[in-house]
């Protein structure tokens, strides 16, 4: 039961405050669920103790420089645990081996020096070795602990279980009894579909890079998203009202007109959005335009229910219509769901090898009107990429436009319009922070070793 | 309620396998666990074999004697808890090396006593008596037998709703090696084509997944082959059952070797499930 103080808040924030009944345009409505800040004297509060698998793959195409990164990552991760924490090391190439069963993190380095000895093998049995992560967290999980796997792989399962659609159900049935699972992608060639799927069914994150240095941050916001989290598994659904069709913006080709949507965790003091298009006909009535509702479960698994709040506008004529202002933090936004969307279409076209195609489609986006500076950044980020090296700018798209979606914002309604400045971005929370590359770290590189994420 | 690791009572136990076997059977007892958690002297003597107890002192009166402790007790408890919730002995062997220490092993027990959701889940659980653990002891009723072979998962076994019918898979599958037996076909062949057949099952123990595929690691010469060098092989289909195949193209196994291995399966069964 969530205290009355601390009660999300469901805002309604129109792009126009207005509608023109039966219009061939549609019209656009952010939605955010924004959670409070977190209660004086707890801030102070530590996090729950960890309970953490992390599970490596050492299959033959990890060779080289993917299993290095993954056994750095690995070693930062524990070096920056707590003494409460409890981890597993798990490595899985055809046969699965346990290289540390679950244990209290009290010597850091012999696990450490436990995660160096794993080298690398034969085939991919990803499955299992995800699998074998999940059971050695299984037995002890708690409320009032957190269990995540950790999966670092290149994605490329082909033994035990490899259909994608069973992986994706069995890391669903584990969120949903308490285990979830982030993945990490590694190497240049990995199967992203598998990885973020399986990020999505577990109710974690999903990351890639190259190296350890570009996966510290990913470590580093998630474990600050599990200190912080107030809500999770928080999902959004919108029904239209009488002759009024909605959807929610982001996806088309994946999930076809969808009316509801998985957003994630929401951390203390920050917000989850979703935009709303509706197109709205003549017989709509304005006082119940659309219903809003949002599904969530609370720290301590109790599932709950915010809503319906409904959507409505006052009906203006043309000329009205036309001079309506327009909140400039709105429409950033709302213009970041669009953007987000076509981003699924460049994909598709790149997958496709339409690279011309794409990159056209990168030049009409650049053109749209009203484009935020930090939409701007990113589109030419990928449209460079695109030039340089299309798989990676492939993965680039599925994760950066999963990014624009799902990441939580503040939870106070300001800023998005304007420029992106780097070092505003950096004194933000690490799972506020808008990221223009999400495979490459920002940080400049330390000079040896790498730093520890502080989880 | 009191933690399980505070009602062990154990600081004077010191005893031999038999008293341990007692001492800790009478526990689970009256902790609320079933019948089937009892252990036996021999049971004792095959986890200490097994690696799962520590090495008990020599009695000071007879060198001959072994003195199990309170160490022993608490390591004889999880293994038993965890065994019949379908943990596979390299499982309950890792978790006791890690945790070598009464306070370590005290945690364990009372993080462990009942198993979670996740663990249902994942680990394919028999029927837990869990749920009678808040319970007092007077409302416990029996754990349902359910099938060693086959475990419990999201939906109840058909034949729970029989008393007698929880045996009717480990008696199927006893019958289909009988067949195999009186079949024509070569015997190795089609006993590893029932046990690909069955390990598609989902609903498999950990314990009966690992001796079937104990049994399919086994690569038997086909009719026609060129014969092995080996006359015999010597297969573990678990630590209490040994069968010997003659894998001899040039000498057909005859029906009573068979029945044999039928019968070995069989007993190791029944001994250790039903």
């Amino acid at each position: 039961m969530i205290p009355p103080m601390n009660q999300p808040k469901i805002e309604i924030l129109p792009l126009k405050k207005g509608f023109l009944r039966a219009a061939s345009d549609a019209a656009h409505v952010l939605v955010r669920l924004v959670a409070p800040a977190q209660p004086a004297g707890a801030t102070e509060t530590p996090r729950a103790p960890l309970d953490l698998a992390l599970v490596i793959d050492r299959s033959g195409s990890m060779g080289g420089a993917p299993l290095e990164a993954a056994r750095e990552s690995a070693a930062r991760i524990v070096r920056g645990l707590r003494a409460d924490d409890r981890v597993a090391i798990v490595a899985f190439d055809s046969t699965i081996e346990v290289v540390q069963p679950l244990t209290q993190v009290t010597d850091r380095e012999a696990i450490v020096a436990r995660i160096k000895s794993i080298d690398e093998r034969g085939s991919t049995d990803l499955f299992g070795g995800w699998e074998e992560g999940v059971k050695q967290l299984a037995p002890f999980t708690r409320k009032d602990r957190i269990a995540r796997v950790i999966l670092l792989s290149d994605g490329q399962a082909n033994q035990g279980l490899v259909n994608e659609q069973e992986i994706f159900a069995r890391v669903t049935k584990a969120a949903g009894a308490g285990i979830t699972t982030s993945t990490v992608g590694l190497g240049h060639g990995f199967n992203e579909s598998l990885m973020t799927g399986m990020a999505a069914a577990g109710e974690g994150v999903a990351n890639f890079g190259q190296t350890a240095d570009d996966l510290d941050e990913a470590f580093e916001e998630q474990f600050a998203i599990i200190s912080n989290s107030f809500l999770r598994q928080v999902k959004v659904s919108v029904q239209g009202g009488s002759d009024v069709q909605v959807r929610l913006v982001g996806e088309i080709l994946e999930n076809g007109a969808t009316r509801s949507r998985k957003l994630g965790t929401l951390p203390w003091d920050a917000s989850l959005v979703a935009v709303v298009e509706m197109k709205i006909g003549a017989l709509a009535k304005a006082d119940a335009l659309a219903a809003v509702n949002f599904e969530a479960v609370t720290k301590e698994g109790e599932a709950v229910k915010f809503g319906p709040e409904l959507i409505t506008l006052p009906e203006v004529d043309l000329a009205a219509f036309s001079v309506l202002t327009v909140d400039p933090d709105v429409a950033a936004l709302i213009d970041e769901a669009i953007v987000a969307e076509k981003i699924e279409v460049i994909e598709a076209l790149t997958r496709g090898h339409k690279f011309a195609e794409a990159k056209q489609a990168f030049e009409e986006l650049l053109k749209r009107p009203g484009l935020s500076d930090w939409a701007k950044q990113k589109i030419q980020y990928l449209k460079q990429l695109l030039d340089e090296d299309a798989i990676m700018a492939a993965k680039e798209m599925r994760y950066g436009r999963g990014r624009m979606m799902s990441q939580s914002k503040m939870a106070a309604m300001a800023s998005y319009s304007m420029s992106v400045d780097e070092e505003v971005e950096a004194a933000k929370p690490s799972y506020l922070r808008r990221k223009r590359a999400d495979g490459q770290a920002t940080k400049p590189k330390p000079p040896q070793g790498g730093q520890t994420p502080q989880a | 309620m009191l933690k399980i690791s505070a009602q062990l009572n154990d600081e004077e136990f010191l005893g031999t396998a038999e008293d341990l076997a007692a001492f800790v059977s009478d526990k689970l007892s009256s902790l609320g666990f079933g019948d089937r958690h009892r252990s036996t002297e021999r049971l004792v003597r095959f986890y200490a074999y097994e690696g799962l107890l520590s090495k008990p002192e020599r009695a000071p009166d007879d060198r001959r004697k072994a003195n199990f402790g309170p160490l022993q007790v608490r390591q004889l408890l999880l293994a038993r808890l965890l065994a019949e919730r379908g943990w596979d002995l390299d499982r309950i062997r890792t978790l006791l090396h890690e945790n070598r220490m009464i306070p370590q092993l005290n945690k364990l027990i009372d993080e462990l006593a009942t198993p979670t959701e996740a663990e249902k889940l994942f680990f394919r659980t028999r029927t837990s008596d869990l749920d009678t653990l808040s319970e007092p002891v007077m409302n416990y009723k029996p754990a349902r037998s359910v099938s060693p072979i086959y475990s419990q998962r999201d939906e109840p076994h058909p034949s729970l709703s029989s008393p007698k019918s929880p045996r009717k898979s480990s008696y199927a599958t006893v019958q289909q090696l009988r067949q195999i037996a009186d079949s024509d076909e070569s015997p190795a062949d089609a006993l590893r084509m029932m046990i690909k057949k069955e390990m598609i099952r989902d609903d498999l123990t950990p314990a009966a997944r690992n001796l079937f595929e104990q049994l399919l690691a086994f690569n038997p010469t086909s009719r026609g082959d060129e014969p092995k060098s080996e006359r015999w092989t010597k297969l573990r289909l678990a630590h209490w059952c040994e069968a010997h195949f003659n894998i001899d193209s040039r000498i057909t196994p005859t029906k009573e070797e068979l029945q044999e291995i039928v019968d070995n399966f069989s007993k190791a069964l029944m001994n250790k499930y039903l």
